[in-house]
């Protein structure tokens, strides 16, 4: 919980400085593609910037900005140019800047980049951006029942994929 | 493997996966730039509040009419199914109902006695819309059988996983029910309270009122867990497989004895449970006994600024005279008029000897805005005493304490003008310019940053367009200690070096610009004497025609690029026409993995001249400025300012497709390679038995390179040659 005042013009610059990596982490992880998380961030703040007057604080900014962020990512995944792109073999190609990914964990990060969109959602939310349930299912529009439900089937599949090719067991 | 760890390890794989994501630390100026740009936001369809209001009276009325009451599964057999698998394509499975559609699921539900209150839902109604099948029908199972998915039944659960694969929304159900031989679900609950009060004792278990059931059925057997109703109870779990031979009890005592106010309200969310979704629905109860147990918690954080709007506030339990919360909310519904309600709560608390409802209601306004509002009502009289708009800059706790506990607290919060005004002589005296007006709007706009804990800004001073280009921006972070850090600041006046960026400011992205702005580029970069630093130089030494003067329009050329990649011309990240021998030439980059692509097209005949990988996500190894100038200018300039070593890494990872997947970065580090200069020759030998040497001879002033591949290791198996070519 923060105390940071409500989104207007003024603040919003605050907003974007301090969800902006975790945005861009995010639809990385649900883009794979560099540029194309870069634009899906700059259009959920611009989203989110031009939404500012009907934000009246019924759920945290990070939960009302995910929720743009990810019908960003789901709008841009529909567009025929991305479906046509076979997006998974683009992550290991990224050039690391300061280390080299351990084999396991670059192998989880695979794995996680090719579960469904809907599975991938939750588990990025809930584990990697420490969202709770209820604000998961704010952040997405559905409830928390279906935030818990589908996090058991995404960990599942997790460990199917990382059970199959041997690993993490 | 837990959740923690399960937790620890997706978050190093997602940190280390987008390590080289670097935030754009001028992302915020830019957004508010062109969303100033395209003006102001649609406005969404209007709604007629006297229209939602009578689809909800009719609604209400066919549930009085109803003669017969269906139960909630077959409400959803008869009605939410079919028309859930009607809307279905050959191939699509379509997940949302239609607005009429979900209407007559909605209506069918209300008919017999299941009014669906859930904001979302609700919200969906009242402006006409659709809403997601699964939702819907899980809303209705959450009024019908009571609670969430995982306080439902072994039986509830596996009915409705068999309704998801009904309607596409799963392939398989994944829950499941006991088999032949396994023990029975009424076995299993009642042989579960058995076992643990011959353990523990009597206890009340089965009582809804003390405590709420989850139960789990799986192919290892029963696992049973009942959450107590207050924060003193222990927990209780309990394991019984399938044979009966292992059965594995817990009695789990809940300790708070050192606790964080946000461990409290973890507790209290767990004990009390969720009413809708979040803080905001805990009951008066909830807020009780968080009110009775705050003092004794440690504060998690020093800025945790609301912590103290809590520890000055008093929370109390409705008492008899009081006025229910319910009759409070509907005091404030009734007295906010022309609004839809879409949630409601209340909670109790003192001022003095009064006793007040503090009321928020979640409302779509006669606008179809959502909009949150609260009163201060006596919970004696029914008085209304206060109201309150939430708006933009109503912190969201506001809504949980008296408004004039919420001022004084609010008033503590280090300020932005308070930080404003510690930073301007700070920086007027570093540009050395006691007259640089920060402080009139009409020449600086500030941006504010602020960190999670409040106690500093970073706060953005930029030119207004009202200011023209003879103001640069200024960017300095201010301590609530009165530190003042400067991060960046131009002052008055236009310098080569700095137009680029007032254009920017003035123009929007310069990566976009329309070509008439180069041109005004290259006349007010003219009169401006020479510029100091390589990126200047490069923009002195690039010159611009007009769009009209060449034969290939923008459109021409983007659709030229885009079919020589195979992508759209859409992908097109920036583009500008430069003027150059024997005719100007299009540079396009576009929007490409794993590397962008440079492009350089003849604008008068559309022949490709050169088509460079751009990596973009390594700005100091891909310099930002190969974007607005040729590659002929750039090379020769490069190699000046930066030396052979670098442009001789750039040449060789681009010419070949291993060594492009490792990044200049192993070629700097020093326990990959060995790097040694002999002129235009850099030789990177390599000291790791995985890495390739290389002997890269620079060639026509960095335009090209001859390379020797020495030492190669044996080939990785991933690797399947470039895509790009190789050389």
């Amino acid at each position: 919980m923060q105390s940071v005042p409500g989104p207007d013009k003024a603040t919003f610059p605050q907003l974007v400085e301090t969800y902006q990596k975790p945005l861009l982490n995010l639809c990385y992880m649900m883009l794979r593609d560099r540029t194309q998380a870069e634009d899906a961030v700059q259009e959920a703040f611009l989203k989110a910037f031009r939404a500012l007057p009907s934000f009246r604080g019924e759920c945290s900014h990070k939960t009302w900005l995910t929720r743009i962020a990810i019908n960003v990512c789901r709008d841009m995944q529909r567009s025929s140019w991305f479906t046509r792109m076979n997006r998974f073999v683009t992550p290991e190609d990224l050039p690391d800047r300061a280390a080299e990914e351990n084999p396991e964990s670059a192998e989880l990060a695979d794995a996680i980049m090719r579960l469904p969109a809907k599975f991938r959602e939750v588990i990025l939310l809930y584990y990697d951006q420490n969202m709770t349930m209820p604000e998961i299912a704010g952040a997405l529009g559905i409830h928390a029942s279906s935030v818990s439900r589908r996090l058991k089937t995404a960990c599942e599949k997790l460990r199917n994929a990382l059970g199959e090719e041997g690993q993490h067991g | 493997m837990d959740d923690n760890r399960m937790r620890e390890l997706v978050q190093q794989a997602v940190a280390r996966r987008c390590e080289p994501l670097a935030p754009d630390p001028f992302l915020a100026a830019r957004v508010q730039h062109a969303a100033e740009q395209k003006g102001e936001p649609r406005m969404k369809k209007k709604l007629s509040a006297g229209l939602v209001v009578c689809i909800v009276l009719i609604v209400m009325s066919l549930t009085a009419l109803a003669a017969v009451l269906l139960t909630g599964m077959e409400i959803i057999d008869l009605t939410a199914i079919p028309l859930a698998q009607g809307n279905d394509g050959a191939v699509r499975v379509n997940r949302d109902y239609t607005h009429e559609e979900l209407m007559a699921v909605l209506n069918a539900a209300a008919e017999n006695g299941i009014i669906v209150e859930d904001a979302y839902i609700l919200e969906a109604v009242a402006l006409g819309e659709g809403y997601d099948e699964e939702e819907t029908i899980m809303a209705i199972c959450r009024v019908a059988f009571g609670g969430l998915i995982d306080e439902w039944t072994v039986e509830e659960r596996f009915w409705f996983g068999e309704k998801m694969v009904e309607i596409g929304f799963d392939d398989e159900n994944p829950y499941r029910l006991p088999g032949e031989g396994q023990i029975q679900p009424e076995e299993a609950r009642a042989l579960a309270v058995t076992l643990l009060e011959s353990e523990f004792g009597s206890l009340p278990l089965m009582d809804s009122a003390c405590y709420r059931t989850k139960e789990r059925f799986d192919e290892d057997g029963w696992n049973t867990a009942y959450y107590p109703r207050n924060l003193t109870a222990p927990m209780y779990r309990i394991f019984i497989s399938h044979d009966r031979s292992t059965v594995e009890s817990a009695c789990i005592p809940q300790s708070w004895e050192t606790y964080t106010e946000t461990q409290l309200m973890s507790g209290i969310d767990n004990t009390y449970g969720y009413r809708t979704a979040t803080q905001a629905s805990w009951s008066p109860e909830a807020w009780y006994t968080f009110g009775q147990m705050l003092p004794g918690a440690l504060r998690s954080e020093a800025w945790n600024t609301e912590y103290d709007g809590y520890l000055a506030s008093t929370y109390l339990l409705p008492a008899e005279g009081d006025i229910t919360e319910k009759e409070a909310c509907a005091i404030a519904e009734a007295d906010a008029a022309q609004a839809v309600r879409l949630t409601a709560h209340g909670l109790l608390l003192g001022r003095g000897e009064e006793r007040i409802w503090k009321v928020t209601l979640l409302m779509l306004d006669e606008n179809s805005e959502r909009v949150t509002r609260s009163w201060e009502i006596d919970a004696a009289t029914g008085e209304i005493q206060h109201r309150m708009l939430h708006d933009t800059s109503t912190p969201y706790w506001a809504r949980y304490m008296l408004w004039e506990t919420f001022e004084a607290v609010n008033s503590t919060i280090f300020t932005r003008e308070a930080a404003l005004a510690l930073a301007v002589p700070v920086l007027q005296e570093y540009l050395d310019d006691p007259t640089l007006p920060f402080d009139d709007p009409a020449v600086y706009e500030p941006f504010f940053r602020g960190s999670a804990d409040g106690t500093y800004y970073t706060i953005n001073l930029n030119p207004t367009a009202a200011a023209g280009m003879e103001y640069g921006r200024c960017a300095v972070q201010v301590r609530n200690t009165g530190e003042v850090r400067i991060l960046y600041a131009e002052g008055r006046g236009l310098t080569p070096d700095n137009l680029l960026s007032r254009m920017d400011d003035a123009y929007g992205s310069s990566l976009r610009w329309d070509q008439s702005v180069w041109v005004e580029f290259d006349r007010l970069m003219a009169g401006l004497g020479e510029p100091a630093t390589f990126e200047g130089r490069l923009l002195a030494a690039t010159r611009h025609p007009q769009a009209s003067e060449v034969k290939l329009s923008l459109d021409d050329a983007l659709d030229v690029v885009a079919l020589d990649l195979g992508t759209r011309s859409e992908d097109a990240v920036s583009w500008v026409l430069i003027d150059t021998e024997p005719n100007p030439v299009w540079k396009i980059r576009m929007g490409t993995y794993p590397a962008n692509t440079l492009y350089e097209v003849d604008a008068m005949t559309g022949e490709i001249l050169d088509r460079e990988l751009y990596v973009c996500q390594n700005p100091d190894f891909d310099h930002d400025m190969k974007m607005f100038t040729l590659r002929s200018v750039y090379m020769p300039a490069a190699l000046a300012e930066f030396g052979p070593v670098r442009i001789a890494m750039e040449l060789t990872v681009k010419s070949d497709f291993d060594a492009f997947s490792y990044d200049e970065t192993v070629f700097m580090n020093e326990n990959c390679y060995q790097v040694t200069v002999d002129g235009m020759t850099v030789t990177f030998t390599s000291i790791d038995e995985n890495l390739p040497s290389y002997r890269t001879t620079i060639l026509d002033n960095g335009m090209d390179a001859e390379i020797e591949v020495f030492d190669i290791p044996e080939p990785r198996p991933e690797s399947e040659g470039s895509p790009y070519g190789n050389g």
